[in-house]
């Protein structure tokens, strides 16, 4: 493939990481009125449906938009995975783990919204004990499964630490994204509290958590892969820590 | 080319303080972890300050005291074993090491002993936000201890071999350093959830 079109594909790509991050603030928090989400499992399907649903007819329209741009979180994974080389160019175990993790959280992060959306839609014509257990269920399902991701960051911090080659990343970087995917395993508790830091919209479980995510981590890393991406071809081979053949023999 | 000029060229086993550079970085992440669900703490704290109170004289301090003890001691055997490495004598690093771990399992036990005294009275983390974050932090903790003691038992066991080595040193100082922050953060968890208020 031409050169010149593989590495504008690659920045495409790259670009998908900030497209994500903002319209899902927009779609998810601000439309979808996640700032943060209703505290569920204290409150009525009743409560929830004219409280939360009924009063914010826009949530639809933040999911849906959610559904789309949810699996350029994807995109960005993949790419980041191609980035993830051994020494001898090959891919590793923990760029696939990376891969894997990254594609699944992307399919949560439409997946999920798509069934709020259709909450939200039928939120007057279904009975509230039924939209109630749709919400909840699909919560779960988007908080509980937190292992995908911590798996995904385990995989990319694992590489950054011990991939000594490397200098597209900065080893913090690594251990900062090792110790935010082991943080989400408080998500756990999620299901059985009904207040508190570890409800689903608790200090802990919902603030500090997926802000830590979304800044010390995707927003890291998305800045050192554009840097990476927009440097020269002699400079992203040093960065990349790969040996090619030539260099190899010398 | 000599010993010293691999050390000088190797930025690892150069560095001039303690461990590597990584753990560091790693402890000073992890402990920002910690002041975080500290702070968490403290903003439920204020505001259901009864709720705490009361929910607060259902923990046995006498647990909280112990484990402080045996961490104590744990660390401070941590701390012959990195200073007998500094000397190369491989019988104490192990000793010293065995006696680390056996206060470190110490402190495992009681915690679960005190965790299944708490289940078996009904006291679980939904039971309400104090416990709720009682049970995250001393999981959370007690993760890293167990961690701690893989480590130890690592060094232990190849302590034989790799004992005059100067990357076992700087193994054995990471894990140190690790053991020991350990030890601090629980100097803190013990008053705050145990002690404050009562």
């Amino acid at each position: 493939m031409n050169e010149n079109a593989m590495r504008s594909i690659e920045r495409g790509l790259a670009w998908c990481g900030p497209i994500f991050i903002v319209t899902f603030i927009y779609g998810f928090g601000y439309l979808g009125h996640n700032y943060p989400p209703p505290n569920m499992m204290a409150m009525s399907s009743l409560e929830l449906v004219n409280d939360f649903y009924l009063p914010n007819p826009l949530i639809s329209v933040g999911m849906i938009m959610c559904a789309t741009f949810g699996l350029f979180y994807m995109a960005w994974s993949c790419l980041l995975a191609s980035l993830l080389r051994n020494q001898d160019g090959s891919l590793s175990a923990l760029s696939l783990i990376e891969l894997a993790g990254g594609t699944l959280t992307g399919w949560l992060l439409a997946f999920c919204p798509a069934i709020w959306a259709a909450c939200a839609m039928m939120a007057g014509e279904l009975d509230p004990d039924v939209i109630k257990m749709a919400h909840v269920m699909t919560w779960y399902i988007f908080d509980c499964t937190y292992m995908i991701t911590t798996f995904q960051m385990l995989g990319l911090g694992l590489y950054t630490v011990l991939n000594k080659r490397q200098t597209m990343f900065p080893e913090w970087a690594g251990w900062i994204c090792i110790a935010i995917g082991v943080a989400f395993m408080t998500l756990v508790f999620m299901p059985f509290v009904t207040e508190g830091p570890f409800s689903v919209s608790g200090m802990w479980n919902f603030w500090i958590i997926f802000t830590a995510w979304l800044i010390l981590f995707f927003g890291v890393y998305n800045y050192y892969v554009l840097r990476y991406l927009y440097s020269t071809p002699g400079e992203q081979e040093r960065a990349s820590g790969v040996v090619r053949p030539a260099m190899a023999a010398a | 080319m000599t010993t010293g000029d691999l050390i000088e060229e190797n930025p690892v086993l150069s560095s001039p303080h303690p461990g590597t550079n990584g753990i560091w970085i790693f402890l000073f992440i992890d402990l920002n972890i910690f002041l975080l669900l500290f702070i968490t703490y403290l903003s439920e704290r204020l505001r259901l300050p009864e709720l705490f109170a009361q929910a607060q004289s259902a923990l046995e301090p006498l647990f909280g005291l112990s484990n402080t003890l045996f961490l104590l001691t744990s660390s401070a055997a941590v701390a012959v074993a990195v200073n007998a490495t500094r000397e190369n004598l491989t019988p104490q690093v192990r000793r010293a090491l065995l006696l680390g771990l056996l206060f470190g399992g110490l402190f495992c036990a009681n915690k679960i002993v005190e965790y299944t005294l708490k289940i078996d009275a009904g006291i679980t983390p939904a039971t309400n936000v104090f416990f709720g974050l009682y049970y995250a932090i001393t999981i959370i903790h007690f993760l890293h201890v167990l961690a701690g003691m893989i480590f130890l038992g690592h060094c232990w066991s190849v302590a034989h071999k790799e004992a005059g080595l100067l990357t076992y040193r700087k193994k054995i100082e990471n894990v140190g350093l690790f053991w020991h922050i350990v030890d601090v953060l629980w100097l803190f968890i013990f008053p705050l959830l145990y002690l404050v208020g009562l």
